[in-house]
């Protein structure tokens, strides 16, 4: 099953290396493009889905504290809540577990296709499709005086410089496209707004760890990777380029004065309508977009709240 | 509202695409370089393979133990029998070429790893040395700049030392000093070839070169259209005298100069014919890169595939096929045996197979169930054992060995069962 992927990875990278006058470099980072941009459909179905999911947070929570101990119900009344809003549940998870398995054929496309030993040259044999690429093998694995098969402790220090920009592109990747959230109506900051902060940076490290140990070939495909993301997220109007440097289109979320019941609002600069409330009703208004912006916000008060969790059997409280 | 059947439908689909995830993520990636190389020492096989070489006895298949100067087995203190081994661990050292002796009187070789460090070894003594033979824990060695793959060749003055990134290296054989230096395209991974005065190798840049052996001046260089991995032969039309599966030897073998051709199999799927003067004569398209040295008999040239297609060719015909097999098996990478009667094969996925010589059908099958790329050693009798050895070497330690008549009937294995 792994060959019907890779196979014709590889035959797609050795005819890129044809074309592009045997530079593996060159025909390494237009594969990645193309791939990135084949995938491009999905990524927008995944981003589609998740704004989806945000939009539906809010209700989300309302349902979890109404069934509050009663699971059965609650996964009822969510069934029921992605139906009416034609939403699928996994539709964020669905593209990217489509995507993961050609990225990581990337990767061992670019491990497959540039053997340097004999036993990594007789597992490439058989692997080029259209017989008349055979004479480009081995690919010349030697860039700008770096073995691209070596990690870049084994190869000329200026080498390091890929873990690097590895590490840069990956933060910045993760940090520009990851959607912010906005904090919690009561002005906490949202834990999954903290979690993402945190997996910026472990992925950077993590990432990081993998270019030193990997091949410099590997490197490139990542710098690559992550640049035509960022690219394609710009493109697509989804990328946050402000969290770079504090000003993102999220807005925190502040307190409305003079409203006289101590309600929060979530405001959003961007595309991001703040929810409207109407004064004194405790209504909900539909949101009139989704991205970034809480629909909810604002809308059940603190003390609301409260007497809510009061009220609430202790059962129930479980 | 029913949500079962799209749940189940959704974690099957989940299901199905974490198989798909797991299977391309973790598919098995090498970490080893190259497989064993075996040779025949005074009846003793001796086998060259990552971190150790080692010496088994041809004829039981035991491991050779370390005798002393009476001829008695020595023993570790608690009574342990020595094996005869050369462990890299001391050098930190793999190892996929033959030690060389120095000279024929002396027990002290030169082994070069795969990084490219040359030690002084004492066979007698199983051990690194000093250049005069002492056995010490941390030996001097000399460094030079490339991997080597595969065997390496000598004569009487140099080494020729094939180099897997660019160059192949003459050394003088004393003082182990550059002689000369000629750098290739991509490197080399075949053992080079001396007939006469004259050096020939082929490279992974599609190169076969002539170089004069004493300066390393090319006198000629020929493009065959395909990267070239295994080692190039020399035949001149002798007829075969037994089925010993060496390479020709370097000086000491009278060649018939006007008479000689090379012949080497690409991974353009070619076998090309050269002439001694650097022409390209005739080229047979074969079904996939072709990664086994040849073997030709009595004029007609055994060649096998990696799509596990075996080919004989006619020589005096302009490399016109007279039979060809596919044994459905995978590829084979080791160089075919050409016995009285047989064509023996060893596929990548260890079947082994007996061919007729005279039309290729397939006589008999054995299955190592071990992944198999080297050359097969042809062992010749003895008078304590009448019939010829075939020893296939696996790339797994546990079942490094086996060794066939040449009728086909397992003899035994290495290392033996407890």
């Amino acid at each position: 099953m792994f060959d019907l992927i890779l196979n014709p990875f590889i035959t797609i990278l050795a005819l890129f290396y044809s074309v592009f006058a045997q530079n593996i470099v060159l025909s390494i980072a237009v594969f990645t493009v193309l791939v990135r941009l084949a995938t491009s459909p999905l990524l927008l179905q995944q981003h589609r889905s998740t704004a989806k999911m945000q939009e539906l947070q809010p209700k989300m929570k309302k349902l979890q504290e109404k069934y509050k101990g009663d699971r059965e119900k609650l996964s009822q009344a969510q069934m029921e809540m992605y139906r009416e809003a034609g939403v699928n549940p996994l539709g964020g998870c669905l593209p990217l577990l489509v995507q993961l398995p050609v990225f990581l054929a990337m990767y061992q496309t670019i491990i497959h296709a540039l053997a340097n030993t004999p036993y990594q040259l007789i597992d490439l044999s058989g692997r080029i499709l259209f017989p008349g690429l055979d004479n480009i093998v081995p690919i010349q694995n030697i860039w700008a005086g770096m073995d691209l098969t070596l990690p870049p402790t084994i190869n000329p220090t200026y080498a390091l410089i890929l873990p690097l920009l590895v590490m840069v592109t990956q933060w910045v990747s993760y940090k520009v496209t990851v959607p912010e959230m906005p904090p919690n109506e009561d002005g906490t900051p949202n834990q999954m707004a903290q979690t993402t902060k945190t997996m910026a940076n472990v992925m950077m490290v993590m990432f990081g760890f993998f270019s030193l140990s990997f091949s410099v070939g590997i490197s490139i495909y990542f710098v690559v990777s992550n640049t035509t993301g960022m690219v394609q997220y710009t493109l697509l109007g989804k990328a946050d380029w402000g969290k770079l440097i504090g000003k993102s289109k999220v807005k925190p979320a502040t307190i409305t004065a003079g409203s006289g019941d101590g309600k929060l609002s979530t405001a959003s600069k961007v595309k991001a309508s703040p929810a409207t409330v109407k004064s004194g009703g405790g209504k909900l208004a539909s949101p009139t977009d989704v991205r970034g912006a809480n629909p909810l916000s604002g809308a059940v008060s603190k003390t609301e709240k409260r007497k809510n969790n009061k009220m609430r059997p202790r059962s129930q409280t479980n | 509202m029913n949500t079962s059947k799209p749940s189940a439908r959704l974690t099957l689909l989940t299901l199905a695409l974490l198989i798909l995830f797991i299977g391309v993520g973790c598919v098995p990636t090498r970490l080893g370089t190259a497989w064993p190389s075996l040779r025949l020492v005074n009846n003793n096989i001796l086998v060259t393979y990552n971190d150790r070489i080692l010496l088994v006895d041809a004829g039981t298949g035991r491991p050779v133990q370390l005798t002393d100067s009476n001829g008695r087995v020595r023993t570790t203190q608690d009574g342990t029998p020595v094996r005869w081994e050369l462990l890299g661990q001391a050098t930190q050292s793999q190892f996929f070429a033959s030690p060389i002796l120095v000279d024929d009187s002396s027990d002290i070789s030169l082994v070069v790893d795969y990084h490219g460090k040359i030690f002084n070894a004492n066979l007698a003594e199983a051990c690194f040395s000093t250049p005069s033979g002492s056995c010490v824990d941390n030996p001097p060695f000399t460094a030079i700049v490339g991997k080597v793959y595969t065997e390496i060749i000598a004569d009487a003055e140099r080494l020729y030392l094939p180099l897997s990134e660019h160059d192949v290296l003459a050394l003088d054989k004393a003082s182990l000093t550059e002689d000369w230096r000629f750098k290739t395209q991509r490197g080399v991974w075949s053992t080079p070839l001396l007939v006469g005065e004259n050096l020939y190798f082929a490279e992974m840049g599609h190169a076969f070169y002539s170089l004069n052996a004493a300066n390393g001046n090319m006198r000629w260089q020929v493009d065959l259209g395909g990267a070239v991995a295994a080692s190039p032969i020399f035949y001149d039309g002798t007829p075969a005298t037994d089925y010993a599966d060496d390479m020709p030897k370097p000086t000491d073998v009278a060649y018939d100069l006007d008479n000689g051709r090379f012949y080497a199999g690409t991974f353009g799927r070619t076998i090309v014919q050269i002439s001694m003067d650097g022409a390209i004569e005739n080229v047979f398209n074969t079904n996939d890169w072709v990664w086994s040295s040849p073997k030709v008999v009595d004029g007609i040239l055994y060649t096998a595939d990696l799509s596990g297609t075996v080919y004989a060719l006619d020589t005096n015909d302009n490399l016109s096929l007279i039979w060809k097999q596919d044994t459905q098996t995978t590829g084979i990478r080791a160089r075919p045996m050409v016995t009285q009667d047989s064509v023996i094969v060893v596929s990548q996925n260890g079947v082994v197979l007996w061919l007729s010589r005279a039309d290729g059908s397939i006589t008999l099958r054995q299955e190592l169930n071990e992944e198999t790329l080297s050359d097969m050693l042809y062992v010749p009798p003895t008078e304590s054992r009448p019939e010829g050895l075939v020893v296939i070497s696996t790339i797994n330690p546990n079942r490094l060995l086996f060794a066939f008549t040449v009728q086909g009937q397992q003899v035994w294995l290495y290392p033996p069962a407890s």
